[in-house]
């Protein structure tokens, strides 16, 4: 494994990438580490992947191709780095294929896939399995870190930064729209989906980690710092 | 040729080893530290010519700057006392210099803007210690003299570790500009063969292609040069007074005269005023490659400024051959953000290294070597290049923006 331990992220925006790496900093403490947001990105002119879902359904197709049928086998992409998060809200789950103008594979597991919430794994734990299904797989490569938030990255900015707002104290992971909640503050607390105003908060977020990864807090943090943590771990006793 | 290197303390360079080629690019967001790594190696340059001060690193095209913009500046957990740099040749000479500048408070010795030598180590091939002078030897000696480099007089001309020492001391970074090369505007680091910054280019075409009808190997480079322009028929340098010149332009003794491919008879002749630039880089990098007197370990800032992509790519790969078969082998540490210079790069020659700079979660530079045989060897179809794989992320050196 290199060192610093180096981190592929594939997620919908780059306003996840912001969050993610806050959570990242929290969790491996003061490991260091490169993360590198390999997605989105492409051309502007060509639009190759797009952004969002969308794109994050199209890298995964192209890293399967990649690996000959498989994300497992894109050694090209671990040649690099040690580990890859791949990311997707959980509210894609609400989303039919058509809604991106995609025409579903045979192997793209079924969308929508959305069940009650409470609990949030009812949803997230079918999400899963589909986004594995874009990458040719069944189950999580052995490299590979699934981030989930249901519903989305913004419950976990909501509850880090607003912990008091009423839609934390309700269940963020289950409230169907947690951006909503940025703009809804006192204006002096109030940010916007945008990478600087969550960089500008990126400690916060950090310092909050621990919280909402905390067994009962936000179940899909916790699974997400416990299953890196495993990922790191056996990747660390492989070296030795 | 430097084969191992090693820096502490300086700027965001926190920690960093290298073990490098005959040919290294450095790709990585901008930031990231690339120009840092270059500029290291001109501090240890200044070490071993005997004096570490704003003139010495200037001269090697070292940024000036001021004590505490040198020293890494990160939480006190990662705070050094010492800027420590080593440089290992192939030979098993190794040159090492741990420097000290007082921070916040400069004391006398310091008003004279040298930096302070605390410790050397210039170890010879045989293993023998030539110089070796620390914090208790220290004492008698003069802070802002360099031991090794007063310690070389004695050594024999070719010996290895002289050798190692003349490739520091001439170690400097190149970072040419259009109006330098035109003539324009005066190159303040003029040097034979060329300017850092592009001076003395006319000059010094006209000794490469006076020493290429000498030497068969440099004329079929200059041909491999003329291949590089494809609108220019040929190029050679002319009296300033023999050429159609605005009486505006500034006049050196020579200019840089092309032959355009597409005029006509009589009226083809352009000079390096009226030029494209990129001809012009060409020319330079073209210089520093073949020229007898160009340095024997040398970097670019920045190759692939204000070059045509495909262009970039057909010079690098031009580069690397003249640089392994032209003058014995020269080492050059080039920096570039030109996704298809990587393109020219020659993927089955172990000297030619490609690294990608990042800073990591505490923000110091990391440098990694790809493995381009493995690279080349995982693709899984040859549709992606070296610089299609670099800007889909797979390589790291991108910015997460």
């Amino acid at each position: 494994m290199s060192d610093p331990l180096r981190i592929a992220l594939v997620a919908e925006g780059p306003t996840d990438g912001v969050v993610i790496e806050s959570a990242l900093r929290a969790i491996l403490n003061e490991r260091p580490f490169v993360l590198n947001q390999i997605f989105p990105a492409g051309s502007a002119s060509f639009g190759e992947l797009g952004t969002g879902w969308i794109g994050v359904y199209r890298w995964c197709h192209q890293s399967a191709l990649r690996g000959g049928g498989g994300l497992a086998g894109d050694q090209l992409l671990f040649l690099q780095h040690d580990l890859l998060i791949l990311h997707l809200d959980a509210d894609v789950a609400g989303f039919q294929y058509a809604d991106g103008n995609l025409t579903p594979v045979a192997t793209d597991g079924v969308l929508p896939c959305a069940q009650p919430c409470p609990p949030p794994a009812a949803t997230t734990d079918r999400l899963r399995l589909v986004l594995l299904n874009w990458c040719g797989e069944l189950a999580t490569p052995s490299k590979v870190v699934l981030c989930t938030p249901s519903k989305s990255t913004e419950a976990w900015v909501v509850a880090s930064l607003f912990p008091q707002d009423a839609a934390t104290q309700q269940g963020i992971e289950c409230y169907s729209k947690p951006q909503s909640r940025l703009a809804q503050q006192p204006v002096a607390r109030r940010i916007r989906k945008k990478t600087s105003d969550y960089k500008n908060h990126a400690a916060e977020l950090q310092a909050a980690w621990p919280n909402l990864a905390a067994p009962g807090a936000l179940a899909e943090a916790q699974r997400f710092e416990d299953e890196f943590l495993q990922t790191v771990q056996i990747l660390d006793s492989l070296e030795i | 040729m430097i084969r191992h290197l090693t820096i502490n303390g300086f700027k965001t360079l926190v920690k960093l080893e290298l073990e490098l080629g005959r040919m290294n690019v450095f790709v990585g967001a901008n930031g990231s530290g690339k120009s840092n790594l270059l500029e290291a190696v001109g501090i240890l340059g200044s070490a071993a010519f005997g004096r570490v001060d704003d003139e010495t690193l200037l001269r090697r095209g070292v940024r000036p700057g001021v004590p505490s913009l040198y020293k890494t500046a990160f939480p006190s957990k990662d705070k050094v006392s010492r800027l420590q740099f080593q440089a290992i040749s192939g030979a098993g000479v190794s040159y090492g210099v741990s420097l000290w500048n007082p921070i916040p408070h400069p004391d006398r010795a310091w008003s004279d803007y040298a930096w302070h030598f605390t410790s050397e180590l210039l170890i010879g091939a045989n293993r023998k210690v030539i110089v070796e002078r620390d914090e208790k030897s220290n004492g008698h000696l003069n802070p802002s003299q360099g031991l090794a480099a007063l310690k070389t007089v004695e050594l024999p001309p070719n010996a290895p570790t002289l050798r190692l020492m003349n490739q520091l001391r001439s170690y400097c970074i190149h970072s040419p500009n259009t109006p330098s090369l035109r003539g324009l505007t005066q190159d303040l680091q003029s040097r034979e063969p060329v300017g850092l910054a592009g001076g003395r280019l006319p000059e010094a075409v006209d000794e490469l292609l006076a020493t290429a009808r000498k030497r068969p190997e440099l004329a079929e480079a200059m041909e491999e040069v003329r291949d590089l322009l494809d609108w220019a028929a040929d190029f050679s340098a002319a009296p300033s007074v023999d050429v159609r010149l605005s009486p505006s332009a500034a006049r050196s003794r020579l200019v840089i005269q092309f032959v355009d491919r597409f005029m006509a008879d009589g009226q083809n002749t352009l000079t390096g005023y009226d030029a494209s630039e990129g001809a012009l880089y060409i020319l330079y990098f073209a210089v520093l490659a073949l020229h007898p007197k160009a340095p024997p370990c040398l970097a670019v800032d920045n190759l692939d400024q204000a070059l045509n992509p495909r262009l970039a790519q057909k010079l690098m790969s031009a580069i690397c051959s003249w640089t392994k078969r032209i003058n014995g082998g020269r080492q050059w540490l080039v920096t570039a953000h030109n996704p298809a210079l990587l393109d020219g790069l020659p993927l089955d020659d172990p000297e030619t290294r490609l690294f990608t700079v990042d800073r990591d979660s505490n923000g110091h530079t990391v440098i990694k070597r790809i493995d381009l045989e493995a690279a080349v060897r995982l693709r899984p179809n040859e549709d992606w290049t070296l610089s299609r794989m670099w800007m889909n992320g797979l390589l790291g050196g991108v910015p997460n923006v």
